[in-house]
């Protein structure tokens, strides 16, 4: 019922339990203006098909992800959709999307999980990486046409990982994007338990899918990319203190230090997170309990499954926001600095809404007034449940000070999300993955500022400038966002920036840091346009939103 | 006749025993197709009518319930069956009402338990799960009553309180039973706790004073209300009492990262984290 009562059981054990009714909602209500989430018919049809309906396996509870990239150059943001059965890949037309799967070169394999995409070989073709239960796949994109490389690229072609989150990352800085994955639990589908036959196996009385408590735990992995079209293992020499006791979902990642080397986060379902600072040596060391990023606010494992970086507060540190299971809110843990986070969930508002099971999460600013918003899908775990097995999106919208929460649009079984403006005009779309239904797209309505796009091109470094930060001045005062591969749960979101410029008619100042390390300066950026910017060479290009 | 009638009551038996199978596989609406059988070939039989109103309250029919069970007792008033039958019933009741809770149908809950407290006035225990049913609705009001209600019956049951905690100040009726416990319980945590929060005195926290982990209560209290002075000190004295307390660590380190104080906050996460990892 409250705090006191899930923390001090240790008083009353023996006593009868404690009341187990809903956890009321806590920390400061602030008021927002009038938003609405508008789900948008853009030729979605196709139903995605993830495990029976049931929960007998753990394994039915994981669903897709959703990536967000332009697969054919032509400048407007495609969909593909990690699946159940095989991944489907929608063309943007400009007014629509059309299903080109049976073209694209993808195949179909069972247990689809996450998606995440990269130009890794550097010929400006965005590739994708998409992880199964079994053997991830690596895809090349050959002018629009996906390969399968992945004996080629030296990756296991089968197997048992249960592999969920990914992100390309150049971690070492060598200009060739890197791979990180997370894994989940280790398991069979052989050998594994039956519904109801262990302590792990039963919800509220329920008799439902084991796990992920009583599974193995498993490790991340990261494959460092030789330029010759080779991955390499280097898990155990580069990935430092990690205990394996970790059930591994959303990655994300990002410069917290602000040293101009990557770092990653990686959400993990009841055991602590993983925050893996970047040594600036080619190893990476899980810094997470002394960071304070680990548990949740009061020291509690999270069933945590999507992650996002974000600068909430504007002070140019990426702060990192969990979405995690019900019964729990949302996290937010602030970014103070020289490794040092603190939980900020009660303070910040997100710790209003413990009725969700929240899953992917994204960034955008609804009301392009300069302070990043945050939207968050949501599904519980078993279909028995039924009505309740389907839950509306929560939408928080940055007050400043402080987050205010809304619950809102069609209560589906979510789990990916990602966010890109779709159709040019300046404005970013939602994208949601959902559980054997078809996908959903959203338009958040209401009053906002003007915007300015950028859309990065690096040549020194990884051609898809992944790990470039963009900080926009406006109105002397910044924000701060970065290109990144991966994110919220197992997505993949579009690699051109937005932000918002409230009623400014320009940013008096847009500075990228390329991602090894050099700075250029743009000047001031008029509002209402996507701005192309290539390193070395500045602006090479401006699109008026439509 | 006599024929017809073994007949029929051969019928109830096979009836009463394939609904008690399904009571026991969990087939609620089975269970209860068989047990009205059953009970309609067998009216007499007290034992029936106990079976059907199991089934009855399992499929989420209390007040039939009810007068399934009154009428095992009209049929069998001095029936040890009848009156151990009756006994489990209320704890049944209680059994529903909370599994409604924890599947977040509130509504479905009070009903089983609105029934339950006017079948068994006396039972603490439906009275407080009656409680939670209405604060789970937002009704505070109707549920300070219920848990008021559970409270005078049992006033010595420490637990029966905990679900005023959020509802406080409820006013002199519920500070004058909470003055009361603490009298007869003056080494109550949850009683001084409670009464602080009803006084509006967070010095009362400071008197909780029970088992390994004294002032973690009030501690804890403080720390959840920003008062985070006085929080750190009552910490500091809990893991000084209880060195591998985990929770208080990490309500230390919160504290101490909001204060600034970087390398104790980074000390308290570590002992945290060496205390409470395990394999999953």
């Amino acid at each position: 019922m409250t705090a006191w009562l899930l923390t001090g059981l240790l008083l009353f054990q023996g006593m009868g339990g404690g009341p187990r009714a809903a956890k009321p909602a806590g920390g400061p209500k602030v008021a927002s203006p009038a938003f609405y989430l508008r789900e948008v018919p853009l030729g979605l049809t196709a139903k995605h098909r993830y495990g029976d309906g049931t929960s007998k396996y753990i394994l039915s509870m994981t669903g897709n992800g959703v990536a967000i990239i332009d697969f054919d150059n032509d400048g407007k943001p495609d969909l593909l959709f990690n699946d159940g059965v095989a991944p489907v890949l929608y063309r943007n037309t400009g007014k629509a999307f059309s299903d080109v799967s049976p073209t694209s070169g993808l195949t179909p394999r069972p247990w689809g999980q996450g998606v995440c995409a990269g130009d890794f070989d550097n010929d400006g073709w965005t590739d994708v990486l998409l992880t199964y239960y079994g053997a991830s796949r690596l895809y090349r994109n050959e002018k629009g046409n996906f390969r399968d490389i992945t004996p080629a690229a030296g990756l296991p072609v089968e197997g048992k990982r249960f592999s969920t989150g990914c992100a390309f990352v150049d971690y070492d800085r060598d200009g060739l994007l890197d791979l990180i994955i997370s894994n989940y639990v280790a398991f069979d589908l052989s050998t594994a338990a039956q519904p109801g036959a262990t302590k792990y196996c039963t919800w509220l009385g329920l008799e439902v899918f084991c796990g992920p408590r009583g599974f193995p735990t498993d490790r991340p992995i990261l494959l460092h990319n030789d330029g010759k079209g080779k991955f390499r293992d280097v898990s155990q020499t580069t990935l430092k203190g990690i205990t394996g006791l970790h059930y591994g979902l959303g990655v994300v990642t990002a410069d917290f230090d602000g040293d101009g080397w990557m770092d990653i986060y990686i959400a993990c379902d009841s055991t602590p997170g993983i925050l893996l600072r970047n040594n600036r040596d080619g190893t990476l060391t899980d810094v997470a309990v002394e960071a304070g990023a680990a548990y949740g606010a009061d020291g509690e494992e999270l069933g945590s499954m999507g992650v996002a970086a974000v600068d909430v507060d504007g002070d140019g540190r990426l702060d990192l926001v969990k979405t995690n299971f019900i019964d729990e809110t949302p996290s937010l843990y602030r970014n103070l600095g020289d490794w040092f986070f603190v939980d900020a969930t009660q303070e910040s508002g997100l710790g209003r809404d413990s009725t969700a099971v929240g899953w992917g999460v994204g960034v955008l600013d609804f009301d392009m007034d300069g302070r990043p918003d945050l939207i968050m899908a949501n599904g519980h775990i078993y279909p028995e449940l039924k009505a309740a097995y389907r839950q509306a999106k929560s939408l928080y919208w940055n007050g400043g000070g402080a987050f205010s929460t809304l619950r809102t649009g069609a209560a589906t079984a979510s789990r990916g999300l990602a966010v890109a403006d779709l159709d040019g005009d300046g404005v970013a779309e939602v994208v949601v993955a959902n559980m054997n239904a078809a996908p959903s797209v959203f338009k958040v309505d209401g009053k906002r500022g003007g915007s300015l796009g950028v859309r990065l091109e690096g040549t020194r470094g990884n051609r898809s400038a992944i790990g470039a930060r963009v900080t926009v001045t406006v109105g002397g005062k910044t924000q701060t966002d970065e290109v990144r591969s991966g994110g919220s749960y197992g997505s993949q979101h579009d690699f051109t920036l937005l932000f918002g410029l409230g009623a400014a008619k320009e940013a008096e100042r847009v500075e990228v840091r390329w991602p090894n390390g050099e700075i250029e300066v743009m000047g001031k950026l008029e509002a209402g346009a996507l701005y192309r910017m290539k390193e070395g060479a500045g602006v090479v290009g401006r699109t008026a939103w439509r | 006749m006599a024929l017809v009638l073994a007949f029929l009551l051969f019928g109830a038996e096979e009836w009463l025993q394939k609904g008690i199978a399904a009571l026991k596989a969990g087939n609620a609406v089975e269970a209860r197709t068989a047990l009205e059988e059953a009970v309609k070939l067998a009216p007499a039989e007290p034992v029936m009518w106990l079976a059907v109103a199991d089934a009855r309250l399992r499929s989420g029919d209390a007040a039939l319930a009810v007068a399934a069970l009154d009428r095992a007792a009209k049929l069998a008033p001095a029936s040890p069956i009848v009156d151990r039958g009756r006994a489990m019933f209320a704890r049944r009741m209680g059994e529903v009402g909370q599994g409604l809770l924890d599947a977040r149908q509130e509504k479905r809950a009070e009903a089983v338990l609105q029934v339950a407290v006017k079948s068994f006035p006396k039972e603490a225990e439906l009275w407080r799960l009656l409680g939670l049913a209405l604060y789970a609705q937002g009704r505070n009001a109707a549920a300070v009553t219920a848990f008021v209600a559970a409270v005078d019956l049992a006033p010595n049951e420490e637990s029966l309180y905990a679900g005023l905690e959020t509802l406080l100040p409820a006013g002199k009726a519920v500070e004058a039973r909470l003055a009361k416990y603490v009298a007869a319980h003056p080494d109550s945590a949850l009683g001084w706790y409670l009464l602080g929060l009803e006084r509006g005195e967070a010095a009362l926290w400071e008197k909780a004073w029970v088992s390994d982990n004294k002032f973690w209560p009030a501690a804890f209290a403080l720390h959840k209300q920003a008062e985070p002075a006085r929080a750190v000190d009552l910490l500091e004295r809990v893991v000084a009492l209880n060195p591998d307390y985990a929770p208080a660590y990490y309500a230390l380190a919160q504290l101490y990262a909001k204060q600034g104080q970087r390398e104790k906050a980074l000390a308290a996460r570590k002992r945290h984290h060496e205390l409470v990892k395990e394999t999953p």
